[in-house]
């Protein structure tokens, strides 16, 4: 089936899958080829990509919409990022970062602005921690 | 010696006002490139965006929800983007133009507007028709959602608290350097599109998902005519600033000639007249 993840700032894949594995609200769901036609929210989260060859990519999106139709499959995201350019020591810095950043928040708004780098550093730390795991072959539910 | 020494300092100040624009056109065109990247970005997303929310507003379950039901129109609310700043040709006046026109359109009911940039809202403010209720910057932040989600917000909260009954937008799009087009659109309610509808099985419920779903795509719709009204005022500035410069070296080039003129005529009478003295001695 044909998947493509769409953001804000350009296409990041496109192309013939076997299996799409992501976070609704409701629980994770994997679409499969000739899934019934479906509109949901999608939770900031792993967006697991299986190929026809049995290639795996792990993006992380924050928070989007999922749309299949008899074309194919869709995420719309505002931002999702490639397996690659998380790295876990990296991220664990820019949380800790973060989170001084809340603890010295001053107002309502500071404070919103850090909880969200906060929750964004989380979800970026869950999938980075995923991908070392997922170099087994079996399925890992991503950490919420 | 007096005329000479005019046109020198008027060469001097051509100079001056040449330099400014050259420069000023240069660090248009280095924005440009971002801005035009920038605008760029999201199109495939909102191509797919509207697709997607075209298909929800031709399904069963819009027809109940506010956003997608068109009610009479009592007052409406036009969002504007124009520029921050002056001294790109006509792109703010052909921005106002529309917003006039499309005043002039929907006479029949009351208007409210939203300014982005700070030409939308000295207009906004002068105008007599329509009641500013809200101005934003358009030059502050990177361009992401940050710039978009606050003007959105006011709009929703208007039109649901039954204020306005249509939102309007009214930005540039961005076709080439040489080229944009003003383009009014409406954002609420949104319009649906029976060719592609379909339906399709929603979670969460459908009320919240319409909510979510058309709100998300709302956001990267104003985010997008941002990024293009930027991209547009860029290309629209440096173009500007270009035919100042060639405006510039024109003039120069004429008042170079002129003084080279009157240099040579200076020349010419005073050898006539060093020439004339001598021979009266000589005789």
């Amino acid at each position: 089936m044909q998947f493509e993840l769409l953001t804000l700032t350009g296409t990041k894949f496109t192309g013939e899958v076997s299996e799409v594995i992501l976070t609704t609200p409701n629980g994770q769901i994997g679409i499969l080829p000739h899934h019934e036609p479906l509109t949901a929210v999608v939770k900031a989260g792993s967006v697991v990509v299986r190929e026809k060859g049995g290639k795996q990519t792990i993006f992380a999106a924050f928070g989007g919409l999922l749309e299949v139709t008899e074309a194919g499959t869709r995420v719309l995201a505002d931002e999702a990022e490639h397996e690659d350019s998380l790295i876990q020591a990296e991220i664990q810095v820019a949380l800790a970062e973060a989170e001084e950043l809340k603890t010295k928040a001053g107002d309502k708004h500071e404070l919103a602005r850090a909880q969200a780098l906060v929750d964004r550093q989380t979800v970026r730390l869950g999938v980075a921690q995923m991908r070392r795991r997922t170099h087994r072959p079996e399925r890992q539910t991503p950490p919420e | 010696m007096a005329a000479l020494q005019g046109i020198k300092r008027r060469i001097k100040s051509v100079r001056n006002t040449r330099q400014i624009t050259k420069a000023m056109q240069m660090v248009e065109a280095s924005k440009l490139r971002r801005a035009q990247l920038a605008a760029l970005g999201p199109q495939a997303y909102m191509v797919a965006a509207k697709e997607l929310l075209a298909r929800l507003a031709g399904g069963s379950a819009a027809k109940l929800h506010p956003w997608f039901i068109p009610r009479p129109v009592n007052q409406d609310l036009t969002i504007v983007i124009a520029a921050d700043r002056g001294m790109a040709g006509a792109y703010n006046s052909n921005v106002l133009k529309a917003l006039g026109r499309h005043l002039h359109e929907t006479n029949g009911s009351k208007h409210m507007g939203i300014s982005v940039g700070k030409r939308a809202a000295l207009q906004l403010a002068r105008a007599s028709d329509i009641n500013e209720v809200a101005t934003f910057g358009i030059d502050r932040g990177d361009p992401d959602s940050a710039i978009a989600r606050p003007v959105l917000e006011e709009s929703i909260q208007l039109y649901n608290s039954g204020e306005v009954d249509a939102v309007y937008l009214i930005y540039t799009h961005f076709i080439s350097t040489v080229h944009y087009e003003v383009i009014t659109k409406q954002l609420l309610p949104v319009t649906a599109d029976e060719m592609t509808a379909t339906e399709s099985e929603l979670e969460p419920e459908a009320d919240e998902l319409l909510e979510f779903a058309a709100r998300r795509v709302l956001e990267a719709e104003v985010l997008q005519a941002v990024l293009e009204a930027r991209a547009s005022e860029n290309a629209s500035r440096m173009l500007s600033m270009k035919n100042a410069t060639d405006n510039a070296e024109d003039l120069i080039s004429d008042l170079t000639l002129a003084f080279n003129n009157a240099r040579q005529t200076s020349i010419t009478q005073e050898i006539a007249e060093i020439s004339a003295g001598a021979e009266a001695i000589t005789e």
